[in-house]
């Protein structure tokens, strides 16, 4: 849902050599990984303690042949969040059917990694599946690294959507979306704004997140993404400042991911389960509207980044991918 | 739509918008000798004390008039409700109201100057600027307003406001906020140090706004806060109000949009429920705070009626 153009200077992927990096490269630039192992999304991974987290180069695996996205605040709170989503979601959601190439895939020039996980919802629940990506790409001073999931609801119910991303383009500065996605005309169903919205006092928690002194609001660069979500979106960046590192980490793990947490146990208590009776009319309504952020989204987020970090054929292999589960039609 | 806030030190705002008439033509059997808008406003407006925003606000309506021109019909506000005062003149208004004519995009124009001094010194002053436009078009309405509750406070609303559910007319934001360019003008106020984001405690409020909306608190401090809101008023916000109203009357007042009757009818159904509900919950509740209740019944039968068009 993001374009972090206002933060991050993509370059196409710059060449390692004569770029001074403080630590060695551990994306040896080999062909793209085989076999499907180290899943990054999915099953619950045992969490490192490591106080340095944020400074990824230092955070290199130390399995050179395999390469994948360094550890990170972001990927931590992400993944719990991911694995308390699917455990809620149980049988629901279908295991994932993602090719071991676009599970996990990386650039030629070995700067840039990322992983996709895609499970459908299973027949007869409202799910329609849930997405999780994780994007790891170094840039000539730093990196950036970009996390996000996103659950979609089917036409069985008109609840809203889930979503949360995380875009950080250094140490001490990250932005962050986090909202429940409207699918109706909120201006013409009060009582829709009320029972998803109001009821829930989700406005609460974006109120912890804003009451952060260190967060000033995000407004998309996509007019359309701007009023795709809710009046309770948390749409921030957060900015620690010079030698910040710690402090962001802290908010990261702390605050961020407290508010994370209550907002998807909003979700999956007033959502995730529900279903709604509709008109036809009102059915087609909201599978259009459904259509129409979706597409929006993919084409404002995923054209614009994929191809920046990724080779032609890795990047368009991984949006056809996404592009499937979407259902958006190829243009 | 004015936000009226309760007379006391915590901003309770929300904004009322009134119902449009939905029809392109008018009939004249109704029409009386009133004053013309330009003396109602002028005259009612001079007896409020100065005030930077009202200067500004004063030279966009001139603005929207002439460059409206004969797409407005006269006024037909009475001289009541054009000109009030009460509280021996410890509160003062002015609204007026002029329909689109015949054949024009413009469904009407409605102008609110308030001015109440409070209790325990100072005031608050609300200036509200609306352009409404019909079924003849789906381009959004133009919405201006001021709202100071003190020297060196001002929360700004300017936008143009869309008429249809965005997300799920991408088109309609390409035509109208993109291409307009218009973002650029919410950019350039939110260089300004002193401006930071107004958020309503209204949810639904929250939603009715376009994606390039300014809806700000500028907060000037204690110190000097009195001249720095002058001149941040006089300045950048003049100069993104006017380029605003500007893209506005370039690009919507005038347009004429082929649509599909069942479009159409929605399009006005949508207008329609959203001022209703504003108006009747928060018009109609508000008023009262600043005027009496037989003045501010008069007030908001005046502009109900106008809007609803009968």
């Amino acid at each position: 849902m993001l374009r972090p153009d206002h933060c991050l200077r993509f370059r196409s992927p710059p060449a390692i050599t004569g770029v001074p990096v403080p630590a060695p490269t551990f994306f040896p630039a080999l062909s793209p990984i085989a076999g499907p192992r180290r899943q990054l999304r999915g099953a619950l991974r045992p969490l490192r303690a490591r106080p340095a987290l944020l400074i990824v180069r230092a955070s290199a695996s130390m399995d050179a042949a395999v390469a994948r996205a360094p550890e990170m605040a972001q990927r931590e709170v992400a993944r719990a969040l991911a694995a308390e989503a699917e455990a809620r979601l149980g049988p629901r959601l279908l295991p994932s059917a993602v090719p071991a190439d676009v599970a996990e895939f990386r650039n030629g020039a070995g700067n840039a990694v990322g992983s996709l996980g895609v499970r459908r919802g299973a027949p007869g629940s409202s799910i329609d599946f849930m997405m999780q990506s994780s994007l790891h790409c170094k840039v000539p001073n730093g990196a950036i690294d970009i996390t996000s999931i996103l659950i979609f609801l089917n036409a069985s119910t008109d609840a809203p959507h889930f979503l949360m991303e995380l875009i950080q383009g250094s140490p001490t500065s990250i932005v962050v979306v986090l909202d429940l996605l409207p699918r109706k005309d909120l201006a013409l169903h009060p009582e829709y704004l009320q029972k998803y919205y109001e009821n829930t006092q989700l406005d609460k928690q974006r109120g912890k997140i804003y009451e952060l002194p260190q967060t000033r609001p995000y407004l998309s660069p996509s007019l359309f993404v701007r009023s795709a979500v809710s009046p309770t979106a948390i749409s921030v960046s957060i900015d620690c400042g010079q030698g910040g590192e710690s402090a962001l980490e802290e908010i990261i793990r702390g605050q961020l991911a407290m508010v994370a947490k209550e907002v998807l146990q909003i979700w999956l208590d007033n959502c995730a389960d529900s279903t709604t009776e509709m008109e036809e009319t009102e059915r087609m309504c909201l599978v259009k509207r459904d259509n129409t952020v979706r597409s929006k989204s993919i084409e404002v987020d995923l054209t614009a980044n994929l191809p920046r970090m990724f080779d032609p054929d890795v990047s368009s292999r991984v949006i056809a991918e996404i592009r499937k589960a979407f259902g958006v039609q190829e243009s | 739509m004015a936000t009226l806030p309760a007379p006391c030190s915590r901003h309770h705002h929300h904004r009322w918008l009134s119902r449009p008439a939905g029809r392109l033509t008018r009939t004249y059997a109704s029409l009386r000798a009133s004053p013309s808008p330009t003396v109602g406003r002028e005259a009612a407006v001079a007896r409020m004390p100065r005030l930077a925003h009202r200067d500004v606000m004063l030279s966009l309506a001139r603005e929207a008039e002439a460059r409206l021109g004969a797409r407005l019909l006269p006024s037909e506000v009475p001289a009541n409700v054009a000109a009030f005062s009460d509280d021996e003149g410890r509160a003062l208004g002015s609204v007026d109201v002029r329909r689109g004519a015949p054949g024009s995009s413009i469904d009407f124009m409605l102008e609110a100057w308030f001015h109440r001094a409070l209790p325990g010194g100072g005031a608050i002053d609300i200036t509200a600027l609306i352009v409404f436009l019909n079924g003849a078009t789906d381009a959004p309405h133009f919405l201006m307003e001021f709202i100071q509750g003190g020297p060196s406070s001002l929360v700004v609303l300017l936008d143009l406001f869309p008429r249809k559910d965005l997300p799920l007319h991408p088109d309609y934001i390409d035509t109208y906020y993109a291409a307009t360019g218009v973002d650029a003008h919410r950019r350039d106020v939110h260089r300004i140090p002193q401006v930071r984001p107004y958020v309503s405690s209204s949810l639904l409020v929250r939603t009715l706004w376009s994606p390039t909306a300014v809806v700000v608190d500028v907060q000037c401090g204690e110190e000097g806060g009195e001249a720095k809101l002058e001149e941040i008023v006089r300045g950048q916000l003049t100069t993104s109000a006017a380029a605003v109203l500007d893209v506005w009357l370039e690009r919507c007042a005038g347009s004429v949009v082929q649509m599909e009757a069942a479009e159409r009818e929605s399009l006005v159904a949508r207008d329609k429920m959203i001022t209703t509900m504003d108006v009747d919950l928060n018009l109609s509740a508000n008023l009262p705070k600043m005027f009496s209740a037989d003045v501010s019944r008069r007030v908001v039968a005046e502009i109900s009626k106008a809007f609803v068009g009968s």
